[in-house]
């Protein structure tokens, strides 16, 4: 008797404990359908981890078996929205906002708004603040919560912040996909690249069948030179998603990289036809230029800067394009003068005042113009403090690679300047990261060949020659490595 | 003085406690759930990747591949670090085993991978973990022979160290042949499975060389040296220590290596070596071939099985012929069950299917109890909000605790259907009532039960009393004077110290005294047959009262006796009833805390009367003893004495002589001698010794040799039975006596010379009708060294009758007991009869004196000894010309 006195009393303490102690769980009930309640879990996990087709079955499975499953619907409304499909988004996203309302347990309905409040479309989409400080405060750990408030402006632009806020997602729910790949891109944008690749990694596993991860691992990749491997991986994600064009886009810009230009050319003039007059073309365009200038080609630049300024007159980008084509047919006045009125009226703009980011890429892009302005029209000290002014302005707020063209503009000057260390010095951490890049890679060796140090320069001159063995014959960076070849020949042995 | 520790030590009661009878069956409980749990598992199919994890860490790493995975093979390698399988990043790994096994064999997953700086992730096929049903089936059938032997001996055994060892050697047999050590590390239950399996590996050597040092015999050096038992385990212990440690740190996770393989090896050889020891030496043919067959048993089993299942199989990974070694295994249990059937070794006797169906029934209702506690538990689960695992413990403990009566119940429904347990009545009645009949002394009888009682009712100590007659006088027969381990019953050595209790509280003990004097309970206790309780509170005014009735004065003293019982600390007296004959009573201890319960009364009173009935048997056994012992006396006695009777009557011209000896059932001694000296006289003689059967045989036997000697060498009757008092006086003890007539009589004088030792006088008829009696001579002989002897000389005349008899003719009683036959009836008989042939004469009286009597035994030998001159055929032979030598005449010499 005694002993089961005993155990009854350790029972009622270890479960008042629990009761206590423990975690309250929110998986509340959902449905008084079991199966329809376990298919939405499982579809939701699914569409956390990226498994998009698994998610919208099950999804859907489980909205056939309780239709009045709002959360069910939210989340196939999601996944349709990351599977790009838009009819089916738009049908479910109506449904979804429409059980919503129906909700009556107001937690359950506050979590429904909140998640529904990332979604433009949403009739919810203005409640997401409000809604979000509400659950803060109530069930703070909870997945959609978090995931809410680690994509609120304040912590998307604080790294420290951004990365604690992915982090505990992931310390919640471990395949939550998307932190990875947030937290693949905050190392990425730090310079940690090995650490970056492991997000990346992690990101491609848990969501093998979707085009993203293996698009974000290929930009980790190509950051790093490691074209081949990035080449592989946007093929991956083209052919799981053939209409992913920022993937194609990427893929061209390998090519670009690697010198093979028609390929890219190709490439890039394709997903240019197929998404024109979609809304994504002007997103693609800009990324295609982005990509011409990244791998120095200006004619091509030129060329579409030109479209865009006839597609996109209107656009704020499109000033900094026409100021750019003036200053480089030698008007820099008549560009500055452009630059400048544009400039006079963003600075008028009301996010001038109240967002850094904004304000920062205005002034940036005023530095960027000055620089290439110089380089058309300026002596080549007038460059390099143009370009070094351009330069610091980024230093601190871009990430490293984005840095690159600053570098190696500024690197440019700075041989033309006479003073090729100073150029070498700009260029060498640019190699630490990515040793093929071939225009940069061409402007180290002539710095060493203007140092004298045959040794140095033939050093570059073997990784330029590696960097092009997947060129174009009629690449125009093989004549020059060539030419390179030929001064570097010419220099005297034993110097 | 110090006093002994009244409680045995905390740890000579933990080792009672693992010794006990209820731990092993909880261990045997144990391992049929581990057996059945082992085979489960193992025949599960479940999803591998051929490789061994690491555990216990946060991250999960690759240990090793499987040796002698048959799943196909698996691209990962030792040291790979698991990120995430499936479609799971896996942190921890049991988050991994989640993942896996929602895949199943024969797919193809991702794994997540890093391999020394990089990160990969791979396809891995998948395996099954599930072991060929058609080997394991082998090894099950083993198991289950292992498993029924073991329990079929245990269950049959008396609690003995052999007995249990080759109990627990089977249950290790069973467990080794089930829990198929796989690699597989990833499972909770081939976990489980696995640290089982490894510790019957471990344990099962030495066990298996502990049970050969004690049996057949108990070697030598374990009975100098004790300690060596426990340290027969360290070093296996020592090695499953480790085994377990290693699971979670060592590099290369938990494993049996060769070297520790080999040790065992080792203690397998060395048990063999130590039954080899003892079935050769023994020296008795007979205990030798009791063992024979276990013995060539055990070496046939064990053998292959070392060579196979342990040399190739755990040492060199090949398993191709492990069966070899694993069938022939079957022979040990076998060989031990045919030898506990046909011998009875280990004490046990046959089989009996009783005991395989309690064992079956006790742990089903085991299965049973957790089945339904984590059903419940379970199903209280779902209402019970929150998922914490303080809850779910909490909620199967509740559940555990709720369902342990239901349990209980099974238990000694189950325990009264079987008479098993010590607990229940019926079973301790049963084990008492087959005790009782094998003693048939007291003394061993009380001894016995004695113990068995105390155990069963957990008491101290209690005491048998023999006795009940009206007087109220019982003597102690037996006592239980060693504390018996028991509910609240610890006592000191010492009489005068108090002990503790439970409670804390100084009570005396209880003390049996040597004798009870209960005249006012004895009519108590006969009457009610039923135990006694002493009442200590004495009535009101009980002391005071003045005892007016018969009955007042009886209450009154009855309420003395009790508490003078209670005094001495007993609480209960149970009387020990022989049909309505009180035999005794057993008095039993106060009992701190607690009560007698009904049932407890029951028992008493049932084996109780038991008791008695034996006892009674026993008084009527030692009866039957006595009067056998008896009755061979008196025939050896009866034969002594036939052989002092001459074989045949002196036959004398002239002369009638005849004699006869009736000897009565007791034997008392009488003989009479006919003994023709050298000078051709006749020497008359008639004795009675005194006492009965053998002693008086033999001192009969002593003074005919006496007699015989003095006889020829002596002319004197006075002096030879003065020789011959002396004689006897110096060789017996004074009350052991004679009396003798010794009469020299010259057939051709007629002259007669005698002299009798304190013997009746015998009777002349004269032929005129005229008596005398021949009273002449001293004492009995050996009864005084002094004796003064006188003799007369006398001379018979034709037609005298000479009558020589011993006490038992004259002092036979008649039918009322009332008178004697008496010397006047004897000389008016003798007297009326004169004219008969002595023959004639003898036998008349005898029948004359069965009539008188009413009865044709006697308590007293009789002997009589008739001489006539001249008798009637004297008579006819003078008539036929012969004659007398001489005239009749009576001659009296001073």
């Amino acid at each position: 008797m005694k002993w089961m006195v005993l155990v009854l009393v350790t029972a009622l303490v270890l479960i008042a404990a629990g009761l206590m102690f423990g975690h309250r769980t929110d998986t509340d009930s959902l449905s008084e359908n079991d199966e329809a309640q376990a298919l939405c879990e499982e579809g939701t996990a699914d569409y956390n981890a990226l498994r998009l087709h698994d998610a919208v079955n099950k999804l859907g499975q489980s909205l056939e078996l309780d239709p009045a499953l709002a959360e069910a619907s939210i989340a196939r409304s999601l996944a349709f929205a990351r599977l790009g499909q838009t009819d089916n988004f738009e049908t479910e996203l109506d449904r979804a906002d429409s059980l919503t309302a129906l909700l009556t347990d107001p937690r359950r309905r506050m979590l429904a708004e909140l998640r529904l409040s990332a979604l433009s479309m949403s009739r919810y989409y203005t409640m997401g603040d409000s809604v979000l400080a509400a659950l803060e405060q109530e069930i703070p750990n909870n997945i959609f919560v978090l995931v809410a408030k680690a994509s609120q402006p304040d912590i998307m632009t604080d790294p420290v912040l951004q990365e604690k806020a992915w982090q505990r997602i992931l310390e919640v729910d471990p395949n939550f996909a998307n932190s990875y790949n947030m937290l693949g891109y905050l190392e990425l944008h730090r310079g940690n690249y090995d650490q970056s690749i492991e997000y990346m990694k992690k990101y491609a596993f848990l969501a093998p069948d979707q085009a993203n991860p293996h698009d974000s691992m290929g930009e980790v990749l190509m950051v790093m030179g490691r074209y081949e491997e990035a080449e592989q991986e946007f093929i991956k994600s083209v052919k799981i998603q053939p209409d992913f064009y920022f993937s194609l886009i990427n893929l061209g810009s390998v090519y670009l990289h690697r010198g093979q230009i028609a390929k890219g050319k190709d490439i890039l003039e394709k997903v240019r036809a197929e998404v024109r007059g979609s809304t994504l073309e002007r997103q693609v365009d800009l990324e295609i230029i982005n990509a011409f200038v990244n791998s120095d080609l200006d004619e091509e630049m030129d060329r579409m800067a030109a479209e865009f300024i006839a597609r996109y007159p209107d656009e704020r980008v499109t000033c900094f394009y026409r100021a750019m084509r003036l200053a480089a047919v030698g008007d820099p006045d008549a560009g500055r003068a452009v630059m400048d009125s544009c400039l006079t009226d963003w600075r008028k703009d009301a996010a001038y005042a109240g967002d850094a980011n904004f304000r920062r890429n205005i002034e940036n892009a005023q530095g960027r113009f000055e620089a290439i302005s110089a380089d058309y029209n300026a002596a080549p000290a007038e460059r390099v403090t143009r370009w070094k002014k351009a330069l610091d302005q980024v230093r601190e707020v871009y990430p490293f690679h984005y840095q690159w063209f600053y570098r190696y503009r500024l690197a440019k000057a700075l041989r033309e300047s006479g003073r090729p260390d100073k150029a070498l010095a700009e260029l060498r951490p640019m190699f630490e990261v990515n040793p093929r890049q071939i225009n940069a890679l061409e402007l180290a060796a002539y710095c060493s060949v203007d140092l004298g140090d045959r040794a140095g320069a033939q050093t570059w001159l073997s990784l330029l020659q590696r960097s092009l063995k997947d060129a174009d014959p009629d690449f125009y960076g093989r004549e020059r490595a060539a030419t390179l070849a030929t001064r570097i020949g010419e220099m005297p042995t034993g110097m | 003085m110090p006093s002994q520790a009244p409680y045995p030590s905390i740890f000579s009661r933990m080792h009672q406690a693992l010794l006990s009878r209820r731990s092993h069956l909880v261990m045997g409980a144990i391992t049929v759930l581990a057996v059945v749990f082992a085979g489960y598992d193992a025949t599960r199919t479940r999803p591998s990747d051929g490789t061994v994890w690491r555990l216990g860490r946060d991250t999960l790493e690759v240990l090793d591949t499987i040796v002698g995975y048959t799943g196909p093979a698996t691209p990962l390698r030792k040291g790979d670090r698991i990120l995430g399988l499936g479609k799971a990043i896996t942190p921890e790994p049991q988050q991994a085993v989640a993942e896996l096994r929602r895949f199943r064999p024969g797919q193809t997953i991702n794994y997540l991978v890093q391999r020394g700086e990089d990160q990969n992730i791979m396809p891995v096929p998948l395996g099954s973990t599930r072991v060929d049903l058609r080997e394991y089936s082998v090894n099950i059938i083993l198991a289950l022979i292992y498993l029924i032997i073991g329990f079929a001996v245990y269950l049959r055994s008396n609690n003995e160290r052999p007995a249990n060892l080759f109990f627990t050697m089977c249950l290790l047999f069973s467990l080794y042949f089930t829990t198929n050590l796989q690699q597989v590390s990833y499972f909770l239950g081939a976990l489980i499975t696995q640290n089982i399996g490894a510790l019957a590996r471990f344990m099962l050597p030495a066990v298996f060389l502990h049970f050969f040092l004690v049996f057949p015999s108990r070697k030598a050096t374990l009975l100098r040296h004790p300690f060596l038992s426990p340290l027969i385990y360290l070093l296996p212990l020592m090695f499953y220590m480790r085994f377990t440690i290693d699971q979670f740190v060592a590099p290369e996770g938990g494993r049996i290596t060769s070297p520790v393989w080999l040790v065992l090896g080792i203690y397998f050889v060395l048990g063999l070596a130590a039954l080899l020891h003892g079935y050769l030496s023994y020296r008795d043919p007979l205990m030798r071939d009791r063992v024979r067959i276990l013995t060539y048993g055990t070496m046939l089993s064990v053998i292959p099985f070392l060579v196979f299942k342990i040399g190739l199989e755990e040492l060199s990974y090949q398993s191709g012929l492990a069966r070899l070694g694993a069938v022939p295994l079957a022979a040990l249990p076998i060989s031990f069950g045919y030898c506990v059937a046909r011998y009875r070794i280990l004490h046990i006797d046959l089989l009996i299917k009783r005991n395989l169906a309690y064992g079956a029934l006790t742990i089903a209702t085991w299965l049973g109890y957790f089945a339904g506690a984590w059903w419940l538990g379970s199903l209280v689960l779902t209402v019970v909000p929150g998922e914490s695992p303080l809850i779910a413990a909490g909620a199967m403990l509740a559940v555990a605790a709720g369902l342990w009566p239901a349990r209980l119940m099974l238990q000694e429904a189950c325990n009264r259907r079987f008479y098993h347990s010590r607990d229940n009545l019926a079973a301790v009645i049963g084990e008492i009532s087959r005790e009782i009949p094998r003693h048939i002394q007291k003394q061993v009888l009380l001894q016995r039960v004695g113990v068995q009682l105390g155990e069963a009712l957990g008491l101290p100590s209690l005491a048998f009393y023999l006795g009940g007659a009206p007087d109220g006088a019982f003597d102690m027969a037996g006592s239980m004077e060693e504390p018996l381990p028991g509910p609240g019953y610890m006592e000191n050595g010492d009489d005068e110290s108090p002990s503790s209790t439970d409670n804390g509280q100084r009570r005396p003990r209880t003390r049996y005294p040597h004798a009870l004097e209960l005249p006012a309970l004895t009519a108590t206790l006969a009457g009610v047959s039923e135990p006694l309780w002493i009442d200590t509170v004495a009535p009101a005014g009980g002391d005071d009262l003045e005892a007016i009735t018969r009955e007042q004065a009886l209450m009154q003293l009855r309420t003395q006796e009790q508490l003078g019982l209670a005094e001495l600390g007993i609480q209960l007296l149970v009387p020990m009833t022989a049909g309505n004959r009180l035999v005794g009573v057993v008095a039993l201890p106060v009992r701190p805390g607690l009560d007698y319960e009904l049932h407890e009364l029951q028992l008493l009173t049932i084996v109780a009367g038991q008791i008695a009935l034996q006892i009674e048997n026993s008084r009527l056994y030692e009866e039957e003893v006595g009067k056998r012992k008896m009755e061979e006396e008196l025939t050896m006695a009866r034969r002594i004495q036939s052989r002092l009777l001459p074989g045949r009557i002196p036959q004398f011209d002239g002369i009638e002589i005849h004699a006869v000896n009736i000897s009565s059932k007791q034997v008392s001694g009488d003989y009479y001698d006919l003994i023709e000296r050298r000078d051709g006289k006749l020497a008359l003689v008639i004795a009675d010794v005194s006492g009965k059967g053998m002693p008086a045989s033999i001192l009969a036997s002593n003074l005919q040799a006496a007699v015989r000697a003095q006889c020829d060498m002596c002319d004197s009757p006075a002096e030879i039975l003065d020789r011959i008092n002396r004689q006897i006086h110096a060789s017996t003890d004074p009350e052991h006596f004679a009396t003798l007539f010794l009469g020299i009589f010259d057939p051709g004088d007629r002259d007669l010379v005698y002299c009798s030792g304190g013997h009746n006088s015998p009777v002349i008829i004269r032929a005129d009708g005229t008596s005398r009696l021949l009273d002449k001579g001293g004492l009995p002989l050996g009864a005084f060294d002094f004796s003064d002897y006188e003799e007369e000389a006398l001379t018979l005349d034709d037609g005298d009758l000479l009558f020589l008899y011993t006490d038992g003719l004259t002092e036979t009683k008649g039918p009322d007991g009332d008178e004697d036959f008496g010397e006047d009836r004897l000389t008016s008989l003798l007297r009326t009869r004169f004219g008969h042939q002595v023959d004639t004469l003898i036998d008349s009286i005898t029948e004359d004196l069965a009539v008188f009597s009413g009865r044709r035994d006697h308590d007293d030998d009789i002997t009589m000894i008739a001489l006539k001159i001249g008798g009637v055929a004297a008579q006819l032979a003078r008539a036929q010309g012969g004659g007398d030598k001489r005239p009749p005449a009576a001659h009296q010499k001073p």
